[in-house]
């Protein structure tokens, strides 16, 4: 992983209103214990991303969205390859920061993956 | 010489009559107590008269309820029994007495729980149909007998419960106002089908007066435009919604119309997010969009609306650099305001309390600021 590797998030259809996706979906669950996992794209593309999180891993989502590692880092939070889970599985780790500052780091990146736009929807 | 006597006076309570007047819509409910009443009345001579088939001309010839008067307080129509002749009528007059008893007494059976045909034949009951149709949550009609020693209060649940006394009540006709998308539109029937956020198709009738605006509506699916019914909405015991067979108001919506989203909301179960993520509370919803419909104006954009793993909801605001959030956790009416310019990277944060009209004046400003600003 590099500065410029893109890291897909998956998004869930009730945080999608008319294309437009929430905050939240860039903001780790209590179960992620502040760890925000995403898929490596240097290992693998956003549709075969989206195939592993819901054939595989029977999860729901809509489609696909992404940062890259040098985003997550100009809102002060590492990114890293975490291959436990399975070999493509990375993490953005929001520890250390409090919950307010969750909540805008999770807009921001919100931001600019959506200025980027869609990295594969489901149809 | 025209014959008087004061009869009734319903206090009307609820959020609709604070400011102590009738809404117009109301005076159809008025009409249809008549109705009940010189039904009752013919029921009350025919039972204590078993050798008549029939009611005496002069009985209900000449004799009308008439709203005389509304009393300040609270809002309560004073209706008067009126007869033009009285020579005629004051020998049935007790039997009109005697009805306005039996109606006291079947509504405050069905607010106990307990029998209703008791005190009311069972076509009768059917009449409240009309009476009562036009209440809303949390309004009643409050009658009182003449000794004032019974009190009843009729509201939503007791007319169910009157209704469904009834054998010849096959179902229950209620105020209704949906949102949905129109999926067919059956032009040699006149009517159409709503899919509501639940993904019940819904037949309506549908008048000549609003065929250009569903049409409009079916026409510019898939992308869809919701739109917003009110009329009579036919429900079935289980209270189900069946059918509308009136329809009285039809609303093409904004496509982020606030409470039509809530509606989608609505349906979200526990687990929904692979397992985490509880479901939203129904009253909580309903308060909520009450509150947002009150105070947010027209001419501002819409937030987009999100549930929450809490069970609560989000509203969110893209305006061009600026994210804003407005989280409001489940059941609560406290919520949290949080707004990023991502370019200057400058912060505000909030907490409000949602039951304080200063605080949506706040939000309200705010967000026109903001809008005006980006």
């Amino acid at each position: 992983m590099n500065d410029t590797t893109l890291l897909y998030r998956q998004v869930h259809p009730n945080w999608i209103q008319r294309g437009r996706v929430s905050s939240q979906v860039f903001r780790p669950t209590p179960k992620d214990e502040h760890k925000l996992s995403v898929y490596n794209g240097d290992l693998i593309d956003a549709q075969g991303a989206w195939s592993h999180y819901t054939e595989t891993l029977g999860h729901a989502s809509a489609g696909v969205l992404a940062v890259t590692v040098q985003e997550c880092h100009d809102q002060q939070l590492n990114a890293f390859s975490d291959p436990g889970p399975f070999p493509e599985h990375a993490v953005i780790d929001f520890a250390g920061h409090s919950e307010n500052q969750i909540r805008k780091k999770a807009k921001a990146l919100r931001s600019v993956s959506e200025k980027r736009g869609w990295q594969f929807q489901s149809s | 010489m025209v014959h008087s006597t004061a009869f009734l006076r319903p206090r009307l309570t609820g959020a609709r009559f604070e400011g102590h007047a009738i809404p117009l819509e109301f005076l159809r409910d008025i009409a249809v107590l008549k109705e009940l009443v010189l039904e009752v009345s013919k029921w009350k001579f025919l039972s204590a008269n078993p050798d008549r088939q029939r009611v005496p001309r002069g009985f209900v010839g000449g004799v009308d309820l008439c709203l005389r008067d509304i009393d300040k307080g609270s809002v309560t129509p004073v209706i008067e029994l009126i007869a033009t002749s009285r020579t005629l009528f004051v020998p049935y007059e007790h039997h009109f007495h005697e009805a306005k008893e039996a109606i006291i007494q079947a509504i405050s059976a069905a607010e106990r729980n307990d029998d209703p045909a008791r005190f009311l034949p069972d076509r009768v009951l059917t009449y409240f149909q009309g009476f009562g149709r036009s209440l809303r949550e949390g309004e009643t009609i409050e009658l009182s007998d003449e000794s004032r020693t019974l009190t009843c209060r009729l509201d939503l649940k007791t007319r169910r419960r009157l209704l469904l006394a009834s054998t010849q009540a096959t179902a229950i006709t209620e105020e209704v106002s949906i949102r949905g998308f129109v999926t067919e539109v059956d032009d040699e029937k006149s009517r159409f089908h709503v899919r509501m956020a639940d993904g019940k198709k819904i037949p309506s009738q549908l008048p000549e007066v609003y065929r250009d605006l569903i049409v409009e509506a079916l026409r510019i699916r898939p992308d869809g435009m919701k739109i917003l019914l009110e009329g009579i909405g036919v429900f079935d015991e289980s209270q189900r919604l069946q059918r509308i067979e009136t329809l009285e108001n039809v609303v093409l919506l904004e496509p982020l119309d606030v409470a039509a989203r809530i509606d989608e909301i609505r349906n979200i179960k526990s687990g929904w997010m692979d397992g985490q993520g509880d479901s939203p509370d129904e009253a909580h919803l309903d308060w909520f969009v009450a509150q947002f419909e009150t105070h947010y104006p027209d001419d501002l954009p819409l937030p987009y609306v999100y549930p929450t793993l809490d069970g609560g909801i989000q509203l969110e605001w893209t305006l061009d650099s600026l994210e804003i959030s407005l989280r409001i956790p489940k059941g609560e009416h406290k919520a949290e305001w949080d707004m990023l310019d991502t370019e200057s990277t400058q912060e505000i944060e909030k907490s409000l309390d949602l039951d304080i009209d200063a605080d949506w004046t706040w939000i309200v400003e705010s967000i026109r600021e903001d809008a005006r600003a980006h």
